[in-house]
């Protein structure tokens, strides 16, 4: 019972904060650039204005323009719902709620790119397909680091995964995959938050949108929808990061949840150092960094599966003797139970070893 | 710490295969032999001798500083542009990076060997350097695909040669001398007499 009093808790507390991330990222990027900036509440500030606003709609358009800022606000809210935090479980969770939650987002995406299409302007158009393509750019690079994730730690839902990842050090068996698991994540979350250097959020010049572009016909309620399931975006991938730097070490949910709560924050800080101090890349050169990603989260996964489980022959270099991951247990004792003869029961690699010179 | 190192590698190997500037990977190539030479000394700590010491700085000296600075002398006499034109573009050469790695991965693990681990990354290093050669068009990008390839055959003679490290190492090492030197003379030749670089236009019956 506790445990899904403090699930709520913090399900609660990620709806509530998701706004301040981009008030920080506003207010680091205006100090950087030498003027004071918006207050940190700014975003709250803007949704309530423009929840009061009315909405002109084309005549153009059809129900799926409408449709579309709810089912981005109700996916961003479903995912919230299957999303661990700060070492607690889920409201929600099960078996494979992994798929379930990359599919969450990338229905969100897939309502609101149908709806800048549904409104017949050209550069939305324009905006609509640049965003599927670097989006299905991203997804393989955040399924395949999920499938490393799920490798070092077989757990097969988010929080167990998350939970477990507590138990791993970053320097120990298991550390490569799991930091560049992250580095691809980070990337992931550029780019699906349409951060530079994939996109320019500032950006006022129609032919260089890529995400402002499909919501540029939205007003009024919708547009307070879209930017607050941005917003809600913008936690939920920045908790899957933070989960995999800053595990949650502590048995006390409380200081857990403070410290993903300031990681979060901590990233949000980054991305807005990155804002000032980087351009957009090139269109053409964009594909290069998502590919980039896929191949981290494929080195990860890669890395995972076949990684040595007896050390280096030196005693001088720390000797990982971390029993594989109960998953891989599953497969070798799965695949040692149909072979048929009794010597193929011994790995290969032993059976050498101990007829090796010294 | 040999898991970070051995990551590390792999993760130059990438850079090199994507990037499009030949003196960032120039610099790259050196740091993967000086990180070989500092591995190949670390699995040596047990049982270190002089002669192994001597023979693993002498490589890196020569792996890490001269030929770079061979390199380079050779591009600022040729006064080329400095970018790679590779004939297959930066993703697909990942990509090939990718199942290169996964491929060298499954041949080390059936290559009954303790450390399979750093096989794997020796013979992915000599596959990068192997499609280096073969993808890139410009003279001096084929001599580092072969300096990347002896760097990946310098690091298989550590995980097999138990007793001789070093012997290998020397033979990497005439193999080296020899081709930079001969690939030195030759571009400038090309140079002087066809005023670029590009191999692929050597084939053309043009006299001027």
């Amino acid at each position: 019972m506790n445990n899904i009093l403090w699930s709520l808790i913090l399900l609660v507390m990620g709806m509530a904060l998701a706004p301040l991330q981009r008030g920080v990222i506003n207010r680091v990027k205006a100090r950087m650039a030498g003027r004071t900036g918006a207050p940190l509440l700014q975003p709250y500030f803007d949704l309530y204005k423009l929840l009061w606003k009315g909405s002109v709609y084309s005549e153009t358009t059809t129900m799926i323009f409408r449709a579309g800022p709810v089912i981005g606000l109700a996916t961003a809210l479903g995912a919230l719902f299957l999303l661990p935090f700060g070492g607690q479980a889920s409201l929600i969770h099960f078996n494979g709620d992994i798929i379930l939650f990359v599919y969450f987002l990338g229905l969100g995406r897939f309502f609101t790119i149908l709806a800048a299409l549904d409104t017949g302007s050209s550069f939305e158009g324009m905006g609509a397909s640049r965003e599927a393509f670097f989006s299905a750019l991203a997804e393989p690079a955040l399924l395949i680091g999920m499938g490393a994730l799920v490798c070092c730690t077989g757990g097969l839902s988010l929080s167990q995964v998350y939970n477990q990842l507590a138990d791993m050090e970053l320097t120990g068996f298991w550390g490569p995959s799991i930091l560049l698991t992250a580095a691809s994540f980070i990337l992931v979350y550029l780019t699906e938050n349409s951060r530079i250097p994939v996109d320019d959020p500032t950006t006022h010049l129609e032919l260089t949108m890529i995400h402002e572009v499909m919501i540029l016909d939205h007003s009024g309620v919708d547009l307070a929808l879209i930017e607050y399931a941005g917003s809600l975006r913008l936690w939920l991938f920045g908790s899957l990061i933070i989960g995999t730097l800053f595990p949650p070490l502590f048995s006390y949910t409380i200081i857990n949840a403070t410290i993903a709560i300031s990681g979060i924050m901590a990233l949000s800080m980054f991305v807005g150092i990155l804002e000032s101090t980087m351009a957009r890349l090139r269109m053409l050169h964009v594909p290069r960094l998502l590919t980039v990603s896929i191949v981290f989260s494929l080195l990860a996964m890669l890395w995972s599966l076949t990684h040595d489980t007896n050390g280096p022959s030196n005693p001088l270099v720390r000797n990982f003797h971390q029993p594989p991951s109960p998953i891989l247990k599953n497969v070798n004792a799965a695949v040692r139970n149909t072979s048929s003869s009794n010597d193929e029961n011994i790995p290969t690699n032993q059976l050498i070893k101990e007829k090796r010179l010294p | 710490m040999s898991d970070f190192l051995l990551i590390l590698l792999i993760l130059l190997n990438f850079k090199i295969l994507s990037s499009n500037r030949i003196g960032a990977s120039i610099h790259d190539v050196a740091i993967q032999a000086f990180l070989l030479g500092a591995l190949g000394l670390f699995t040596e700590w047990n049982n270190l001798t002089w002669h192994t010491t001597f023979a693993t700085g002498i490589s890196i000296l020569l792996k890490s500083i001269v030929m770079p600075l061979l390199l380079f002398r050779a591009l600022k006499t040729a006064e080329v542009k400095r970018s790679m034109e590779p004939v297959v573009g930066p993703i697909v050469s990942m990509l090939f990076g990718v199942v290169a790695l996964f491929a060298s991965l499954w041949v080390a693990k059936k290559i009954p060997i303790k450390d399979s681990t750093l096989m794997a990354c020796a013979i992915f290093t000599a596959l990068t350097g192997i499609f280096m050669v073969v993808s890139r068009e410009k003279a001096l990008t084929q001599v580092l695909g072969y300096l990347i390839m002896e760097n990946g055959i310098a690091a298989f003679g550590l995980v097999t040669a138990i007793r001789e490290p070093v012997l290998i190492e020397m033979g990497v090492l005439l193999d080296i001398f020899v081709a930079v030197f001969v690939m030195g003379i030759m571009v400038c030749h090309i140079n002087r007499e066809f005023d670029h670089m590009d191999t692929d236009q050597l084939s053309q019956l043009k006299d001027f």
